[in-house]
């Protein structure tokens, strides 16, 4: 947690492997490889996912279609398209999309809850190691934000090795989400921490 | 043929009259083409457009084609050319023939069954040479009606020299259910420069034709000046597609033109690659009531290519509808302009047409700029217009690159999407060939 242009962000996008964040000292490493040199698409491949604060849209990609590419090559498989097709509806219908969303391109017109959605989508498909959440719970009403948690807290009971960072300005989100350890971030750095009773306490006004 | 060996000779009056005497046309013909040169003798140049400072067109060396350019069997085929088409995955036997290869087309047998398919239905195709020969009086009811002689130099030089090209007529009330394609009989090397292509539907009927494909064509000819006429009678449905990939020293300037009747409905699928230079805006003079155009556009242009492409719609009558689509490409320093005309005439109650012209550069070099223009003499036209240019969002390659995707991937997907637009009016087989030749565009 942290003040709007804490660093928030621009840390969760550096573990990813943003290009224009650049690594000026210090390593990065994951399951004990320094992972520093390592592009996107490779870091992504090792299990790393970040769900964007403002994920782009791509005219003339249709959902399915880019799901299934992305699930191919976290997985370095080539998935039946009969298979991948229940699979996606399966996730899909967890998170209440409608089925028509997976032939429409990709983000393209969609509501900012449209697009966490897609963000949430993609984490249950993809079974990620490390999942970076970046203000998922921005911008959704609350009916949908009940419905993230209740999500995110399913996926951790069925993936218990994956390890969340999840970024937000939503105290009780946070609560909600069961975090193990709180961090407050400022100008760049980790200013405090604690465990989650941390979150009740009166140095959290500091946000 | 004696032309060949004379290089050095000007464009003229005699080769035109040999032309015709070779071809055993008729006298209308004959004077058609002396009338044309004539045109095409007066006619300046075109001051717009592409730099046309490298084209003589009255050399007669530029269209007319070396002998010795020909290659008779695959073997003799550059290695370069040959690996293109491997890695495009293009059919052996189609292969063999856009290299250039004189030899039998293998799927000659293929074509015999569809052409039966098509006369048991009164449809005539053919190419046009042996349409004005066999069905001369329809031929000469349609040809040259729509792009005269005098409506630009270029349609005039294809008017005096024109060679093969299709001719297709649609009887009325028949529909044919297959692209029909024109390649079949493009067994000649030299044919597809000055082709002159005339499809007729009448009332009630519907087509597809297909014509080029992804492929490149390496044709030894520097001028490309093609010119095709469309007649959608009463009601008919006309879709005409076009995938050119012409090799990089190419002029292509070509003249399409379709006229669409009362209810009638055409449309342009035009796909540009290659070439070193291209002018071509597809047409359509909606000219009865509730007739419907549309044309989708897809031009990549690369190093030291000129694309200027886009659509023409003239509404002139009343509920007529059009839409066009334009979508530029741009990489390694190449040049595109968007240049559109969408014309409402004083008689054509609500017309309505939408226009939307999108440019991606895919780097710095590249540039790509639009013209369109707007000519309403009718106020209650609703005309929407939209137009971009943008380059390759960074922020898309990164989302896509930490989902697992490569760079080049990456950078194909956001590039097919782009044209997408384009790419799902397309027969199958050619909407996987473009993605393929989009990829290896964009890889290199």
């Amino acid at each position: 947690m942290g003040h709007n242009g804490s660093g928030k962000t621009t840390l969760a996008r550096t573990i990813v492997g943003d290009s224009s964040c650049c690594v000026q000292k210090g390593d990065i490493f994951f399951g004990g490889e320094n992972i520093l040199s390592l592009c996107p698409d490779e870091r992504a491949c090792k299990g790393i996912f970040l769900a964007f604060q403002n994920p782009p849209a791509i005219e003339g990609l249709t959902v399915f279609s880019f799901l299934q590419q992305v699930y191919n090559a976290r997985f370095a498989t080539v998935i039946d398209v009969q298979d991948f097709r229940n699979l996606l509806y399966k996730h899909m219908d967890a998170l209440c999309i409608e089925k028509v969303f997976a032939f429409r391109d990709f983000n393209t017109g969609f509501s900012g809850g449209e697009k966490k959605r897609m963000e949430l989508l993609q984490l249950l498909l993809l079974k990620p190691k490390l999942a970076i959440l970046d203000e998922i719970d921005s911008g959704l009403d609350v009916d949908a934000q009940k419905l993230f948690v209740q999500s995110i807290l399913k996926f951790k009971k069925e993936n218990p090795s994956t390890v969340f960072l999840c970024i937000s300005h939503n105290q009780s989100f946070a609560q909600k989400l069961r975090a193990d350890v709180v961090h407050i971030f400022n100008n760049g750095s980790i200013v405090s921490s604690g465990d989650k009773t941390f979150l009740q306490k009166p140095q959290v006004g500091l946000l | 043929m004696s032309l060949l060996s004379k290089k050095k000779k000007r464009l003229n009056k005699k080769m035109v009259v040999e032309l015709s005497d070779q071809k055993n046309e008729p006298g209308w013909m004959t004077d058609f083409r002396l009338n044309a040169l004539k045109i095409f003798e007066q006619m300046p140049m075109p001051s717009w457009g592409v730099d046309l400072l490298g084209l003589d067109p009255y050399d007669i060396t530029c269209y007319i084609k070396p002998a010795e350019k020909t290659w008779s069997s695959w073997q003799e085929v550059p290695e370069k050319i040959k690996q293109k088409f491997e890695s495009l995955g293009v059919p052996k036997a189609e292969r063999s023939f856009l290299a250039g290869v004189g030899a039998q087309y293998e799927s000659e047998m293929v074509y015999k069954n569809l052409k039966k398919q098509w006369q048991d239905q009164g449809v005539i195709f053919t190419d046009s040479s042996t349409g004005l020969r066999e069905h001369e009086k329809i031929f000469k009811d349609y040809f040259a009606t729509i792009v005269r002689p005098d409506d630009n130099k270029f349609a005039a030089l294809n008017s005096a020299l024109w060679s093969g090209g299709s001719f297709l007529f649609v009887p009325e009330g028949v529909q044919v259910e297959l692209p029909l394609q024109a390649y079949f009989w493009m067994n000649t090397p030299a044919m597809g420069q000055f082709e002159r292509t005339l499809i007729i539907a009448a009332p009630g009927s519907s087509v597809h034709y297909v014509e080029g494909c992804s492929a490149p064509v390496y044709n030894q000819n520097s001028l490309h000046s093609a010119v095709v006429e469309i007649s959608a009678l009463q009601n008919a449905k006309v879709r005409y597609t076009t995938i050119q990939n012409w090799s990089s020293d190419v002029y292509n300037l070509v003249t399409k033109r379709a006229v669409a009747k009362k209810g009638a409905t055409v449309q342009w699928v035009d796909g540009n690659f290659g070439a070193k230079a291209t002018m071509k805006y597809p047409c359509i003079v909606l000219e009865g009531d509730a007739s419907k155009g549309q044309i989708i556009s897809v031009a990549v242009s690369s190093k030291g290519q000129h694309q200027d492409s886009g659509g023409k719609i003239i509404h002139a009558a009343p509920n007529t509808t059009s839409n066009i689509v334009s979508k530029t490409l741009c990489k390694q320093g190449g040049k595109a302009t968007y240049r559109g005309l969408i014309k409402v005439c004083e008689a054509a109650e609500h017309a309505k047409s939408s226009v939307r012209c999108d440019a991606l550069l895919l780097d710095e070099q590249s540039c790509a700029d639009a013209k369109p223009k707007l000519d309403i003499a009718n106020p209650s036209a609703e005309i929407g217009h939209e137009a971009s240019v943008s380059s390759l969002n960074e922020e898309q390659l990164f989302y896509l690159q930490s989902r697992g995707l490569c760079p080049s991937k990456a950078r194909a997907l956001v590039v097919n999407g782009f044209i997408d637009a384009f790419v799902k009016e397309l027969p199958m087989e050619y909407a996987v060939e473009i993605n393929r030749l989009i990829a290896l565009e964009i890889d290199q």
